[in-house]
């Protein structure tokens, strides 16, 4: 299968760290061995990233599994002037969305049972903060905005490395993080735990 | 609570350092002030908690990743795969449907033309029992029959008169 990746980013993002780039060449030169050290680096934040879009072990596996086989396939077409990082991500997502495109009529009826079901922590209010915040908001945030919240404050990525992750310019983002905090900060208020 | 016409702002600009202009007017608007400390306190309460909700992968996705990259092959993705064999096969697949369904249907017409009967199989037939019908017998006694016969003579003999007297000699019957 062949990968289909854009090279070259449409904002300028900050260019890899001098450890990635010495990685990023040698694997531009086909070396899987250099690749290697770019997986170990990122393969639990790729993990951890799709997770939140699937949310479930076995796919996040396999689709952070494609991301880094997708990665390593067009890395010959990566623009070292950009982030490595950002174009890693911007690959995940893909991969997670496509995989949520094929999964998403077979898994609507799971889905829905799912959030019927009476989850002790949720039904318990914002008791456990720690768990909660998040799944509050993946609960009452629509997915754009979860996932401008979690790429900023999970992942710490500015405006425009979150735009350029979401193929979205850095003013909906911006939007998207303001609406987002507001149902969360309005939530928070009502269980007065703001 | 007071409301204040810069207060949105505040919940749009969240974390990050604030100008000069909206420092001094937070200092005198308890409204502005209050939504400011709220987005800071969700923003470090979401940042916080982003460490906790990470989910963790496996020990081995690392190793699966590497085996994966230096042998695309060696490990397969069930969906992907039959996907993408989906996705390639599509094509052949419905040329040759429809290539197979334009010769039977040429075949069907053919049978249909050239439908012989098989002497074999009309060996083994059964003797078709036909019903018995009446039939209908002319009687050359009828006055009608009679008649047109008569007529039929009449316009033979008028046609030959006809043809003596208009024709030429040699076209003469």
């Amino acid at each position: 299968m062949r990968a289909v990746v854009d090279s070259k980013p449409a904002v300028a993002c900050p260019v890899p760290d001098s450890q990635d780039l010495v990685s990023i060449r040698e694997a531009q030169r086909g070396s899987s061995t250099a690749f290697e050290a770019l997986v170990e680096r990122y393969h639990a934040r790729i993990y951890n990233f799709i997770w939140q879009f699937v949310r479930n072990q076995h796919d996040a596996e396999d689709l952070t599994q494609d991301t880094f086989v997708k990665a390593y396939r067009a890395i010959a077409r990566f623009d070292l002037r950009y982030s490595f990082t950002t174009w890693l991500f911007t690959i995940a997502r893909r991969s997670a969305i496509n995989h949520y495109r094929r999964t998403v009529t077979t898994e609507e009826l799971d889905a829905d049972l799912a959030t019927e079901t009476d989850d002790p922590a949720q039904s318990a209010g914002l008791n456990d903060r720690a768990h909660t915040i998040w799944q509050t908001a993946s609960r009452l945030l629509k997915p754009k905005q979860y996932e401008a919240l979690w790429l900023t404050y999970g992942e710490g990525f500015s405006n425009a490395e979150s735009a350029r992750i979401m193929r979205t310019n850095p003013i909906y983002v911006k939007v998207l993080l303001h609406r987002g905090r507001e149902v969360l900060k309005r939530k928070l208020m009502q269980s007065e735990t703001l | 609570m007071i409301l204040c016409w810069l207060n949105e702002l505040f919940g749009t600009k969240g974390s990050g350092p604030l100008s000069a202009t909206l420092r001094k007017h937070t200092e005198s608007c308890a409204a502005c002030r209050h939504s400011a400390r709220n987005t800071t306190a969700l923003e470090n309460l979401l940042m916080k908690d982003s460490q906790t909700f990470a989910a963790r992968p496996s020990p081995f996705l690392q190793r699966r990743i590497i085996d994966s990259v230096q042998n695309p092959g060696s490990v397969p993705k069930a969906a992907l795969t039959l996907q993408t064999l989906l996705f390639r096969l599509a094509g052949p697949v419905s040329a040759c449907a429809l290539l197979a369904l334009v010769l039977f249907g040429l075949s069907q017409k053919n049978n249909v033309n050239s439908r012989q009967p098989d002497p074999v199989k009309l060996t083994m037939l059964p003797p078709v029992q036909l019903p018995i019908i009446p039939s209908i017998k002319i009687k050359v006694e009828d006055p009608l029959t009679i008649e047109m016969q008569s007529l039929v003579a009449d316009s033979m003999n008028a046609a030959r008169s006809l043809a003596a007297n208009f024709l030429p000699a040699n076209l003469e019957p």
